[in-house]
């Protein structure tokens, strides 16, 4: 296939030390400059006394400000301006800094730099009080929040080498959860989860997720957002989140992107570039002890060993590596690093209202695998402009591009990475002279199958998301303004996956040249064909429509004290999902790779399509009065596509009252050390309206099952029907939320606290029950299930500036949530101990492991048949003697940890800054197999081998040497929690030290600001209860979490 | 106010994307449809219906019925599942409510499920409740009728299986709805349930005799009478009629049943043998054959037999009924990967047990006798001795079907693929291990758990499963497209050699007459005795060997009560081919560490008691219907 260069990024350099190199010249060049150039400016003007004069304004009024304090630094030289804002100061050294101070405005430094004019406009000093937090459709100040809110800035997120967002966030927001499970690249998206888990329901289904609105619309992608371009997120945890009614439960997560400011063009480019290396690696046995171990079981059951001493004595000592190799099979596959880098180039500015962001950006991710076959590349493009077309009216265009291209060879890493938990030491990676050895099954060689060699799947997402906005500003009436907006979002997905037999080397015994001792010192190799019979080729197409349009008014008025804001909308979202899926084999060559190049022979074509719409109608009224007692109704109604005509509409309420004690005079002339207290309450009703579409009605649905005929052909066939739930509608949830925010000692300490009782009903789950399996009725969900969930979260936080150049401020959020299933329709149990109900979501029933057989003696307690010394003990749960299914009990923290919590650091100390983020969970059970091949079938791992039992190894809690299907050890019958850890850990999750570079290396380059840093993402883990694999990710056989380590350079103009 | 002009025109502008769109919460599903759809259109029905085949005997699988990856005949003495032995709970003695194993998991077995046979039987009622509203054009009637005399026979079909695995179960010929009072429901007699059944045939049979040419695959008159054949003699046995609980209704008929029962059984196989249901017979010649027979005689009735479940597009006349299987799209079955030699890259499932294929007769329809004075475990010939008599190999001189079912040690088989030929250069199966004559092992077997081929997935019995493969098929690539054979005329020629021979007397000979039809089709001499005991041996034998692994045994062990004299441990048999032609035949006993001799058990089996030749009400079930009466034995 010839390589045509499409677009220009793929002329971007591919290496990844090339790829840092740009971005390091540009850094070196504008430090020399930097450096050299203002030294010689400085030659010249050195000792020139002047005089300086100007006048200081309000940057948002653009009014003269009196009274402010200017002050030459490092002297008692100053002067305060005017009633006009005017100021003069005589003789200044032309080198000297002025700085400009006014109560309630930031301070602001200025080099003279010769000039004898400088007019300076002071901002306002931005308390987080007064930080305008998104809450839904509309703005709030911090102050006039009364919801439970949580929010982020985008800054500070851009610095963190994580390649998806979710990542950078986790533990800066209190009762969000985020749990990575993969570092695999363009797979990182993780599992998120607002104030735990209120409902039922697998999580694959997505019945735990979130709501994400990206600008005000929904189904847009959270995981491919560039961060440079995020300019807000809340989260919206209690009622406050009713203002999205029927798909709001799980709360919801608002993300505001960047717009222009007003002024002159400012470009913005910033870039790192990351170096990853895996957080922990699940250890296996070495060759010799995986024989050793298998020896052990065989000799055990009294069968044939597969290994002699001799064999074992080999393995260990190397010395024939061609017939006793001891195969590192995970560190053959991966290297110890491997590269990301993500670039941003933004420039935004305006005037005359008129305000215009655009932002390009580039980022990348490479695989582990030393084949470096798998990999994630993402270029976005944004662009949003908002202008005034007449005084009264406004409109904006928002557009965003995304290409993301994802590649992965034809083994998924669970083929890939977890095969290589499972592949035996004793078999070849390579052989000693290079050539990739044989496979375990299915041509299952990770080292060979992480490379192209047996094709590729290239998956290309090209989205389009485009909003257009209308304000009308009413002249006539003060404070009302309509707005209209429409949203066109399209997402084109494109796959190939054409995949072809790939080459391994087996060996010729009989050819073998052997030395004296008898050991092989070469073998000619047979060059075979595994893994498919022949080429083959799968091409899909994807393409979903997401519309919203939204139309609202919006009032606002002041009179004595009293703020209202009264707001109304309407909005309408569809969503229309196509699939197209063809597929053909027996190629006769994978040189061509056109689907037409495929045989006719047992080609297949499939597809599939959904649509989804909703109707909504939203309401928000608060008023305030004084800022001190603050009220706030939400509405909306919502009609859903999902339900039939009947059920289709749900309302969806929420009340929210919030009282700022601390403005009371008997709180400030006694409590005044509390100089911010503000008690909030909040009572709603939310939605979720999860699963398929038109369940109220019996579906059909298509398939090819049956062949009929001399012909044999293949015969369409339909059903069977899922049974109807006529009724079918929301799940309600009643969301109860109490807590306060408050700051201390003038602002030195933070403390917020909020308890919450969610209760879900009408949950979607079967009559289970109720419905014996003779009717043979295959049942609908229903709304039955009550869940109840409650907890609270803390924050705290201190904020001090300890001198004038060392800042501080340490914030930590603790977040505990438990659930509880009130009611599932749940068939009867035989033992109360099996009784679902009562206990959280998720539980798994299995025996209780309680130790190991240490001899025959203890082979007195109760166990199953076949039961030897050394085998895992099973608590005898209902204490009759024998070890059956009654002797399951239930575990809980099986679903996800009940706490999650962070802790933020910043400290910044002249022109350093550093920022880290500590993160941890509870206690959280996780199997700690990967699959159930270990034994003859697959090695051991590490913790299987340690201190095992043995017959002279009798006191210990792992268990003897095993094979998986004997009957003691098939998971299907057995499952205990032996095969659990808790996963309960902390990790320092992110740090950046950032650097500012001083002004004076780079004024006149027409830089204004330029800052360098090291990052790192998932840095260390300070503490966990397993170090078996990494805690947080997917377990002993996923994709490993990567540790990445980042240097890069944040530079204005 | 031309400004007004301007703020009426920008707000029509706003609403226009709203009020331009339909309503877009009515809509149609895209993705599926209703049963208005499904019956307006006879032709949807009949795809319908197509499912209800896809669901039968409860799968939920791509294999459908008997053909699947953990085969029915190793629930019994016959062949042993090597990677979910644990499941086959009827063999463990633990079998009960709370642990079906096999007949409860989701996993490889997942059919003859309670659950599942329910859910399609409310598939096929809802087709017979509805099938004669639809709307028909010119024509088509003669569709709908076949259609619906379809749907009688997979009902039956359905409730037979239920009947022969639970006894007496609870009846409905009308779909259930939700909201319906299930706690009133209970089980009916076995008796009532094997009349259901009956009636059902009745109705099929009624229907389907108008249609003599049926498209292949689909139910005929022939395999509804072959059901019945089926149905009455299980419900004609031992374990019904007096053997378990006789006064337990749902498991046991009145007493004094049991000859009227014979009876019918016996007719309803004379019926389909007199033609009346469509001209079956035997592939093959039904001639006594001439002994001895030459080695390509005894090649030629092996391939013979063999060719019965090879069979590719149309059926040959034996076959009464089948399942088809596509090679992509639809349903699936990769036989030749789950039974075939991990030595081709298979897996190695369901390998004959070694007493099993000791059970195979001499060619001269003499029994085989392992011990040859060496005793039960060992057998030994050098190459001289073997060559003087080839019969001191275990494997050579034995009846025909042996070789069309038994992959053993020696046996030619498939070339293998290009990784595995360089350890095969004989091209055979290797389940031995080859030894220097001073007994140092020169190399595994490719096809043991020794070998150098997924080892793991090798035979732990000494034996793979050659009945059911496609030579024709790369197990490791590709799935299979023979059809799975659900009634076959040797089995009808069976039921009616058993009917009779319980029945005794005039019924004797005649029985034994359908007997040595099978058996010299098979290229076997003739029975011959006037002894009831022993022609009921032989009939037993028959049907063990000419349906080796098809799964009737599973049934037939239980309906003779048969299993507890044949659950036993299995053991590995194990072959050593020295260099020098000499040979080793063991079972149940390790050479490996010379002189001592230990027992490697590759499965511990143990009868837990009559009670387990019925399938429990699982737990789940009873929970949700505790009114239901559970079977006896169980809690």
């Amino acid at each position: 296939m010839k390589k045509t260069p499409n677009c220009f990024w793929s002329q971007w350099p591919d290496v990844s030390f090339r790829r840092l190199l740009l971005p390091v010249k540009i850094v070196v060049i504008l430090l020399f400059c930097g450096l050299v150039m203002p030294a010689h400016s400085l030659a010249a003007d050195n000792l020139q006394q002047a005089t300086v004069t100007g006048t200081v304004t309000d940057a948002a009024t653009g009014e003269a400000m009196a009274g402010v304090n200017i002050q030459v630094k490092g002297t008692t030289q100053g002067a305060i301006t005017d009633i006009a804002g005017k100021y003069t100061i005589a003789n200044v050294d032309g080198n000297a800094t002025l700085v400009f101070s006014f109560i309630g405005y930031v301070t602001k430094e200025e080099a003279i730099a010769g000039r004898s004019v400088i007019d300076m406009a002071l901002n306002q000093e931005i308390t987080d009080l007064d930080e305008v937090v998104v809450v839904g459709y509309t703005t709030q100040k911090r102050a006039n929040v009364v919801g439970s809110v949580t929010s982020l800035s985008g800054e500070g997120l851009t610095q963190i080498p994580a390649a998806n967002i979710n990542n950078a966030i986790s533990g800066r927001l209190p009762g969000t959860t985020i749990m990575q499970g993969s570092g695999e690249p363009g797979q990182q998206a993780p599992r998120i989860m607002i104030r735990g888990r209120s409902t039922l329901g697998a999580l694959t289904d997505g019945y735990t997720n979130p709501l994400i609105i990206i600008d005000g619309v929904q189904g847009r992608s959270m995981d491919e957002l560039d961060p440079s371009d995020i300019e807000s997120l809340s989260v919206l945890k209690d009622a406050s989140a009713a203002i999205y009614g029927a798909t709001a439960a799980n709360g919801v997560i608002l993300i505001t992107t960047k717009k222009g400011q007003e002024g002159r063009p400012r470009l913005n480019y910033q870039f790192y570039q990351g170096f990853m290396t895996p957080t922990i690696i699940p250890d296996v046995t070495n060759a010799a002890e995986y024989a050793t171990m298998l020896s052990e079981y065989q000799v055990a059951n009294g069968k044939n060993r597969t290994y002699s001493d001799e064999d074992i004595r080999l393995f260990a000592s190397g010395e024939d590596p061609w017939e006793h190799p001891d195969t590192d099979w995970y560190g053959d596959l991966i290297k110890k690093w491997t590269g990301t880098a993500k670039h941003n180039l933004s420039i935004d500015g305006g005037n005359r209202g008129m305000t215009y962001y655009v932002s390009l950006g580039y980022k990348t991710d490479d695989a582990i695998y030393k084949a470096s076959s798998t990999k994630y590349k993402q270029y976005n493009i944004r662009t949003k402009v908002e202008m005034p077309i007449t005084d009264w009216l406004k409109t904006g265009i928002d557009v965003a591009g995304f290409l993301v291209n994802r590649v992965y060879p034809y083994k998924s890493a669970d083929a890939i990475v977890g095969q290589s938990t499972r592949l035996v030491p004793t078999s070849w990676s390579f052989w000693p002279t290079g050539e990739p050895g044989p496979d375990i099954e299915y041509g299952d060689n990770p080292v060979e199958t992480s490379t192209f060699s047996a094709g590729k799947n290239d998956q290309k997402t090209y989205r389009l998301l485009n909003t257009l906005t209308s304000t009308i500003t009413v002249p006539f009436v003060q404070g009302l303004s309509f707005t209209g907006s429409f949203s066109f979002d399209l997402t084109n997905y494109y796959q190939k996956a054409f995949y072809q037999p790939w080459v391994l080397y087996y060996p010729q015994w009989e050819n073998a040249v052997r030395n004296s001792q008898g050991y092989i010192t070469s073998m000619p190799l047979t060059p075979t064909l595994r893994g498919l019979s022949s080429p083959q080729n799968n091409e899909r197409y994807d393409r979903t429509i997401n519309q919203t349009v939204n139309l609202n008014a919006m009032y606002q008025k002041q009179f004595g004290g009293h703020n209202i804001t009264l707001f109304a909308g309407y909005e309408q979202y569809t969503n229309d999902y196509n699939r197209l899926q063809g597929f053909r084999q027996y190629y006769i060559s994978s040189l061509i790779q056109t689907m037409d190049a495929g045989a006719d022979q047992d080609k297949n074509t499939e597809g599939f399509s959904t649509i989804y719409a909703r109707k909504s109608l939203i309401g928000r009224a608060t008023y305030d009065f004084r800022g001190k007692y603050l009220a706030e109704i939400v509405f909306r109604r919502d009609g859903s596509l999902k339900f039939p005509e009947h059920s289709r509409w749900g309302n969806f309420p929420g009340f929210l009252l919030g009282w700022r004690a601390s403005e009371e005079d008997f709180w400030k002339n006694n409590l005044g050390f509390i100089n911010y207290f503000k008690l909030r309450g909040s009572y709603g009703k939310m939605g979720m309206d999860p699963g398929a579409a038109f369940q109220y009605m019996n579906k059909f649905g298509l398939s090819s099952g049956m062949v009929f005929g001399t012909g044999s052909s293949i015969e369409t066939t339909v059903g069977p029907p899922s049974v109807a739930n006529p009724n079918i509608t929301w799940e309600t949830q009643t969301t109860r939320n109490i807590g306060f925010d408050s700051k201390w000692f003038n602002d030195l300490i933070t403390l917020n606290f909020d308890y919450f009782f969610n209760k879900r009903e009408d949950i979607l789950t079967e009559r289970d029950a109720s419905v014996p399996n003779f009717t043979g009725l295959s049942l609908p969900r229903e709304n039955i299930g009550v869940v109840n969930n409650k907890g609270f979260e803390i924050e705290a936080g201190f904020h001090k500036s300890l001198t004038p150049e060392l800042r501080l401020d340490i914030s930590g959020n603790y977040g505990f949530a438990r659930n509880k299933i009130v009611f599932y329709d749940e068939p009867a149990r035989v033992v109360p101990w099996q009784v679902r109900t009562g206990h959280p979501y998720g539980s798994i029933l299995m025996y209780n492991a309680i130790g190991i057989f240490e001899n025959e003696a203890a082979l007195e307690y109760p166990h199953w048949t076949g039961a030897q010394p050394g085998d895992v003990i099973f608590e005898d749960v209902s204490k009759d003697g024998i070890i059956n299914s009654d002797d399951m009990i239930l575990f809980d923290n099986t679903d996800s940890p009940e706490t999650f919590y962070g802790i933020s650091i910043e400290a910044t100390w002249k022109d350093f800054s550093l920022q880290a983020q500590i993160q941890g969970q509870g206690k959280f059970l996780r199997r700690n197999y990967y699959d159930n091949r270990r034994g003859e079938a697959g090695n051991y791992f590490q913790w299987n081998y340690d201190n095992r039992w043995t017959p002279t190894n009798t006191k210990t809690n792992i268990a003897r040497a095993y094979n998986r299907n004997d009957y003691y050890w098939s998971l299907e019958v057995n499952d205990s929690n032996y095969w659990y850890d808790n996963t309960a850990y902390c990790r320092l999750k992110n740090v950046v030290l950032t650097y500012t570079l001083p002004q004076n290396l780079y004024r006149g380059l027409g830089i204004s600001r330029a800052s360098v840093y090291v990052s790192g993402n998932n840095v260390a883990l300070l503490w966990t209860a397993t170090r078996k694999f990494d805690p947080e990710g997917g377990g002993a056989g996923a994709y490993p979490l990567l540790k990445t380590y980042a240097i890069g350079a944040n530079i204005t103009f | 106010m031309k400004k007004l002009l301007y703020y009426i025109i920008a707000i029509v502008m706003l609403m226009l994307p709203v009020t331009s769109c339909d309503d877009v919460l009515d809509k149609q599903s895209v993705d599926s449809f209703n049963e208005q759809v499904v019956f307006s259109d006879i032709n949807v029905v009949k795809a319908y219906l197509g499912k209800c085949y896809d669901r039968m005997g409860g799968n939920t699988n791509a294999g459908i019925l008997g053909m699947r990856e953990d085969l029915l005949s190793s629930a019994t003495d016959q062949t042993l599942c090597i990677h979910r032995p644990a499941n086959y709970v009827n063999l463990k003695g633990t079998q009960s409510p709370d642990q079906l194993g096999f007949f409860a998991s989701n996993g490889m077995g997942g059919y003859l499920r309670w659950p599942n046979l329910y859910a399609n039987i409310q598939n096929i009622n809802n087709i017979l409740a509805n099938i004669d509203d639809v709307p028909l054009t010119a024509g088509q009637d003669v569709l709908a009728r076949r259609l619906k005399g379809e749907a009688y026979f997979l009902r039956a079909f359905e409730y037979a299986t239920l009947l022969m695995l639970h006894g007496g179960v609870i009846l409905s010929s009308e779909p259930w709805e939700l909201g319906q009072d299930y706690s009133t429901v209970n089980r009916s007699t076995i008796a009532q349930t094997l009349e259901f059944v009956l009636a059902d045939i009745a109705s099929a049979i009624n229907i389907l005799k108008d249609y003599p040419k049926i498209e292949q695959g689909r139910a005929s008159m022939g395999a509804a009478a072959a059901l019945k054949s089926r149905v009455l003699l299980f419900c004609a046995s031992e374990l019904t009629n007096g053997g378990f609980q006789p006064s337990n209704t749902l498991v046991s008929f009145p007493a004094g049943s049991r000859e009227t029962l014979l009876q019918q059984a016996r007719d309803a196989a004379k019926d389909v043998m007199d033609g009346d249901y469509g001209d079956y017979s035997l592939v093959g010649s039904t001639d006594d054959p001439a002994l001895p027979l030459t080695e390509a005689q005894v090649q030629a009735y092996s391939d013979n037999y063999y060719s019965i479940f090879t069979q590719h597009g149309k059926w040959n006349s034996e076959t009464i009924w089948a399942i088809q299987y596509p090679l992509t799209g639809g349903n699936y079955i990769t036989t030749n990967r789950w039974n075939g030699p991990n030595g081709y890259h298979n897996w190695g499932n369901n390998g004959p047990t070694e007493p099993a294929v000791r059970s195979f007769e001499m060619a001269d329809g003499t029994p085989f006798v392992w011990d040859n004075g060496q005793g039960e475990y060992l057998r030994t010939a050098t190459a001289a001795q073997l060559a003087a008599d080839p019969l001191l190999s275990p494997y050579n001189g034995r009846e025909p079907r042996f070789y069309a079912i038994v992959l053993y040690h020696g046996a030619p088989w498939q070339a293998r693929p290009s990784d595995a030929a360089a350890f095969d250069p004989y091209n055979k199966v290797q389940t031995g291990s080859f030894y220097n004559p001073d007994g140092s092992l020169i190399i595994a077997g490719v096809d043991t758990r020794q070998g150098l081929i997924e080892a793991w997935n090798g035979t732990k019995s000494g034996y793979y499963l050659k009945k059911l493969m496609d030579p024709a098929t790369q197990g490791q690539y590709f799935n299979n497209t023979n059809h799975w054979v659900e009634f076959r005329y040797a089995e009808i020629l069976l039921n009616y050699a058993e009917a009779c021979i319980e029945l005794g007397g005039a019924d004797l000979q005649p029985g034994l007459d359908a007997l040595n039809m099978v058996r010299n089709r098979a290229g076997l001499p003739d029975r011959v005795t006037d002894d009831q005991g022993e022609a009921r041996a032989f009939v037993r034998h028959e049907r063990a060997i000419e349906f080796f692994a098809e799964g009737h045994r599973f049934w037939d062990l239980r309906r003779w009560m048969e299993s507890e004299n044949v659950v036993e441990d299995v053991y590995e048999m194990k072959v050593r081919e020295y260099s020098n032609g000499d040979f080793e035949w063991y079972y149940a006993a390790d050479l490996s560490e010379g002189a001592h001799r230990e027992f490697a058990r590759a499965d511990a089996r143990q009868w837990g008691g009559d009670h387990l030749y019925w399938l429990p009400i699982p737990r789940d079930e009873m929970n949700k219907a505790p009114q239901l009466v559970q079977n006896p034995g169980y809690n």
